[in-house]
């Protein structure tokens, strides 16, 4: 009859996760749009339309996808899809470097990692360790490319401040993502205490109900004992038992009397005892 | 000794406080189940007491429409409230604010009930 609710993990919830899904959709969708298009100047090799194309085609398909599992959606599917469509950034990410180190043009590295990086604090619709893992990733491949590209020594390459501004992005990123991770566990176990101090509260009104709703008998036994005592005084063991089983009643009542007194009533949403008893028989 | 008028809506209460009220020297101890009866006794209603319940039941007038009738028609006597909640109770509460009213709280011992007809 009263449950405590079910108090979601964190990245458990199944409309933010699916609209956090929806945003990363849209961002593969837009970005390769806007490369292939040449919105934004880039030199693009076939390989790479290929590639960015293919991307955009996944966007577009776990687009649709989303809107028919709208209703039947599973959070731990996010994970999944999440992994799908930021998997090829790695790929995209690796070959962006290369070619432009392999260019004439002047370039500064990495730029597109960081943007990665300050995404996978931002967008995490379902494990906060799968976005850790993404996040590592991505350092791993900076620092693969900076070793296998020998970065310090390509003369067409700006790093004044690399490879420490990469360095940090990660560390940041890390530890804003733990703090997040953190910060949801937090309100996750303080939801979880105020639903069940709400639980408690609901059954203290159940039972103080119950006890009011008994007060009337009970007034009926002690003053038919004391009638009894007045009209029939040689009956004392009768009388005996029934004032032993009273008091004991009594005494219960008392119990719950003493936290009637930490009650805090509200007197506008208050249901009267009928309504309580009521909902109780439902 | 006084006579003494009770308001309830449970019947054996009423029997059984009528019967030790009268046993402990009441002169006279006639009861009502609802507010609607209160009434009907009119300009009959000549008592030193009014022992009133608060919650009549579900959908009914409270004690405290009785209370009310009574100040309307210049009920003189001593009023007290009977109740199975507890004074902190809301109901309680708004009954209790009322000029000269005291409160029982249900069950309340024979000595309290001896004092109303002393």
């Amino acid at each position: 009859m009263i449950k405590i609710p079910n108090i979601l993990k964190p990245g458990q919830d199944r409309y933010v996760s699916w609209n956090l899904i929806f945003v990363v959709c849209t961002l593969v969708i837009i970005s390769q749009l806007s490369i292939l298009t040449k919105a934004i100047d880039f030199s693009l090799s076939n390989k790479m339309i290929v590639a960015r194309g293919t991307h955009l085609a996944l966007g577009i398909i776990v687009l649709i996808y989303i809107f028919f599992k709208k209703k039947n959606w599973n959070s731990e599917f996010a994970n999944v899809l999440f992994v799908i469509l930021y998997i090829p950034f790695y790929y995209l990410s690796w070959h962006l470097n290369v070619e432009a180190a392999a260019s004439t043009q002047l370039w500064i590295p990495f730029q597109n990692l960081h943007f990665h990086l300050f995404a996978l604090v931002i967008l995490v619709p379902g494990s906060y360790l799968i976005n850790f893992i993404l996040i590592v990733g991505f350092a791993i491949e900076a620092l693969i490319l900076w070793l296998y590209l020998d970065l310090p020594h390509l003369p067409n390459v700006i790093l004044f401040t690399e490879p420490i501004f990469t360095f940090l992005y990660v560390v940041v990123a890390i530890a804003l993502l733990w703090f997040r991770y953190r910060d949801e566990q937090t309100i996750q176990r303080l939801s979880l205490e105020h639903a069940k101090a709400e639980v408690l509260e609901t059954l203290a009104r159940i039972f103080l109900s119950i006890r009011d709703k008994s007060n009337t008998p009970l007034q009926t036994l002690k003053i038919s004992i004391d009638l009894l005592k007045m009209k029939r005084p040689l009956d004392d063991h009768t009388i005996s038992v029934l004032e032993n089983s009273v008091n004991r009643l009594s005494f219960l009542s008392d119990i719950l009397k003493m936290s009637e007194e930490k009650m805090e009533f509200n007197g506008e949403e208050l249901m009267t005892d009928e309504e309580i008893l009521q909902w109780i028989k439902r | 000794m006084k006579s003494i008028f009770i308001l309830d809506d449970d019947q054996d209460l009423c029997w059984v406080m009528s019967e030790l009220l009268l046993s402990l020297g009441a002169s006279d101890c006639i009861c009502a189940n609802s507010v609607k009866e209160l009434k009907a006794l009119g300009t009959q209603f000549k008592f030193d007491v009014a022992i009133l319940d608060i919650n009549l039941g579900d959908n009914e007038p409270s004690g405290v429409e009785a209370y009310k009738w009574l100040i309307q028609n210049k009920f003189q006597g001593k009023i007290v409230f009977f109740s199975g909640h507890a004074k902190l109770h809301p109901l309680v509460q708004n009954a209790i604010k009322f000029p000269n009213v005291s409160f029982m709280e249900k069950p309340s011992p024979i000595e309290n009930l001896k004092a109303l007809i002393t």
